[in-house]
């Protein structure tokens, strides 16, 4: 189990294998989402491909793009990652489910004093 | 086993690690049961071979409390020659009739060979609905 920013990451090893990576992860609200996707780590950039994520105890529309950069920001303080892309991937849920997505690209915020500091 | 499953009604799945680890507990290999559980978000209905299905009953309600639907198919063993005769064609019209090879229906009736899978589901479709079957199949 890893925490970062009050989330709450918990790995689940009967879903991951090799490049495959299952989490729990556990939100400030105290939502719960699964996230499942092959992960490449390449030096301290993330590349997610086939992601999917799932919410638990959420009503649709609970989980949006903010809530998606919060969670991002969480995942890569707690694995201490400057980047995480998410690959080309599919809509599963809500209006144009099915829908293939563009790739998303996460930076790492830096602090505040730092004038390179950059998000999406 | 040759599994079908069918989305929950809701279009929205509970549980998706609960389900792929049911899945996984069947022998369904972990990158299959992600791709099967990301059909079911999707709400499509999905198929799935299960290789270690010791409980088809009890693995209908462990997936019915997320609200899946499970369905099989099973291939049966079809008796060609009763149900030729419940037809009343000839060898030569029910192999006209569905396609098939005469010297096939021969071997299957006089237990040389065995049908194969695709033809046995073809003849559970013509045991099932003779004349629909017959419709299905011709352009």
């Amino acid at each position: 189990m890893v925490g970062a920013g009050d989330y709450v990451f918990e790995l689940d090893e009967e879903l991951s294998d090799s490049d495959l990576v299952a989490l729990t992860v556990t939100t400030p609200l105290g939502h719960r989402i699964q996230v499942w996707s092959q992960v490449e780590l390449n030096g301290r950039e993330v590349l997610l491909r086939q992601f999917a994520i799932y919410g638990l105890n959420m009503a649709s529309g609970d989980f949006g793009l903010g809530e998606l950069r919060r969670l991002v920001d969480a995942t890569m303080e707690a694995f201490d990652v400057d980047s995480i892309q998410i690959d080309e991937t599919r809509r599963t849920s809500g209006a144009g489910a099915g829908r293939v997505l563009r790739p998303l690209v996460f930076r790492r915020r830096k602090h505040e004093a730092d004038p390179d500091s950059s998000s999406i | 086993m040759k599994l079908i499953l069918i989305p929950p009604a809701s279009d929205r799945l509970e549980d998706a690690f609960a389900v792929a680890r049911i899945l996984t507990h069947i022998g369904v290999p972990i990158r299959t049961a992600k791709k099967t559980v990301d059909g079911l978000v999707r709400g499509q209905k999905t198929f799935v071979e299960a290789p270690s299905v010791e409980d088809f009953d009890r693995l209908v309600r462990d997936l019915k409390k997320f609200g899946l639907e499970l369905r099989c198919i099973r291939h049966r063993k079809i008796d060609v020659k009763a149900l030729r005769d419940r037809l009343n064609v000839t060898q030569e019209d029910f192999a006209g009739r569905y396609g098939l090879d005469v010297t096939t229906v021969r071997n299957w009736e006089q237990g040389r060979t065995t049908p194969d899978g695709p033809a046995a589901t073809l003849l559970q479709m013509i045991e099932r609905d003779p004349e629909k079957a017959a419709e299905l199949l011709t352009s």
